[in-house]
């Protein structure tokens, strides 16, 4: 009987030991910009990455994670109700920015450049429930062709009172510099609520 | 002991029946389950992307359509008060507007090919092999499959697949 109890207990233990891990792998996982924030598209040896960052995952890399210090919750209320997103933009199999993909001139590669810092903001939109959003913020962070990847960071505002993301959203980037069509990135309402770092408008690193 | 001998090959037989029929079973499966058939032409009406890039198309053409018949009715409304340069130049810019719809049509139509095809053909590729499948034969209602059975057919399958891809929520 007591063996039995004990074996009970223990498999008791293990089974909240693993829920623990779990938890804290995926909140690692968040941190380390994986699933399920990260959402990747290959299209014609092109790759797009596209990654939402939570606020507390914003606010975190600023190092502003006491809240109780003015600057970090002012910079905690700017944010609020704002959805943030990158999209990373590589060549899978080689060494050159992809502004140099298949490049035929300097005039197409300037063409390029100008169209990813002042023009392609009006080709991304977000899904939020049933609204489209357009982007209230655009900047490109080139590389200069130092590394293999072109940013584009883009933010939204969110409609009504939503402090957080509370719809499904889907990002769609229309690329019509690489000719590769729509590239989309969904997330999950639920999975986004689970990671958000915000409850009851209190926010938790 | 002449017993145990016996039961120990009956025993040997049977192992080595089952494991003939399960290698012939598996052999036959194979063979039999790895083709599938697709209708290419559905295939590339029913893709997401497609449809939501002929929707983008569709404004711009309107647009066009819009000017065009503009001219049209400026051309019926001024049609006695004009010169004939005048109206010889209102022609030109009707005949001009027109070139233009039709040619953005065709050239639209074209990217829009490319487009999706380019990324079709990878999800095909990647369909086939989580579907363990050797052959993906495409019919395009030219005649390239004369017959099928309904139980080769994978249209649906594969439509569901790549627009679940193109959503990307996973």
């Amino acid at each position: 009987m007591r063996i039995r109890t004990n074996i009970l207990l223990l498999i008791g233990l293990l089974f909240v030991s693993a829920s623990c891990g779990r938890k804290s792998d995926a909140y690692s996982d968040t941190r380390n910009n994986a699933a399920p924030f990260r959402k990747v598209v290959l299209a014609d040896s092109l790759e797009y990455t596209i990654l939402y960052k939570p606020i507390v995952q914003l606010l975190e890399q600023e190092g502003l994670t006491d809240m109780s210090d003015s600057i970090a919750s002012r910079r905690f209320s700017d944010l609020t109700g704002t959805a943030w997103f990158n999209i990373y933009i590589k060549q899978v199999n080689g060494s050159n920015s992809p502004l140099r993909y298949r490049l035929a001139s300097y005039d197409e590669y300037q063409s390029r450049y100008n169209y990813f810092m002042s023009a392609a903001a009006s080709d991304i939109t977000l899904k939020y429930g049933d609204k489209i959003l357009s982007p209230v913020s655009y900047t490109f962070e080139t590389t200069y062709n130092l590394t293999p990847q072109e940013v584009m960071v883009i933010g939204f505002e969110l409609p009504g009172a939503d402090t957080f993301p509370v719809e499904t959203m889907q990002l769609s980037y229309f690329d019509r510099i690489f000719g590769n069509g729509i590239i989309k990135a969904t997330y999950d309402a639920t999975a986004l609520r689970a990671y958000s770092g915000i409850n009851n408008d209190k926010i938790y690193f | 002991m002449n017993g145990k001998i016996y039961i120990k090959v009956v025993v040997v037989s049977v192992l080595v029946s089952i494991a003939s029929c399960s290698l012939l079973y598996v052999i036959l499966s194979g063979n039999t389950d790895r083709i599938a058939m697709v209708d290419a032409v559905r295939l590339f009406n029913e893709y997401t992307m497609k449809i939501e890039l002929e929707k983008q198309v569709a404004g711009r053409l309107n647009y066009l359509e819009k000017q065009r018949d503009s001219i049209s009715q400026d051309m019926k409304i001024k049609a006695g008060l004009l010169t004939p340069k005048d109206q010889q130049l209102l022609i030109g810019a009707y005949e001009q507007k027109q070139q233009q719809i039709e040619s953005e049509y065709v050239e639209s139509n074209q990217t829009i090919n490319e487009i999706v095809w380019k990324r079709l053909n990878p999800i095909i590729e990647e369909f086939g092999r989580s579907q363990k499948l050797h052959l993906v034969i495409g019919a395009n209602g030219m005649g390239s499959v004369l017959y099928h059975d309904d139980y080769y057919d994978l249209t649906d399958e594969l439509i569901d697949y790549v627009n679940k891809s193109y959503e990307n929520k996973n």
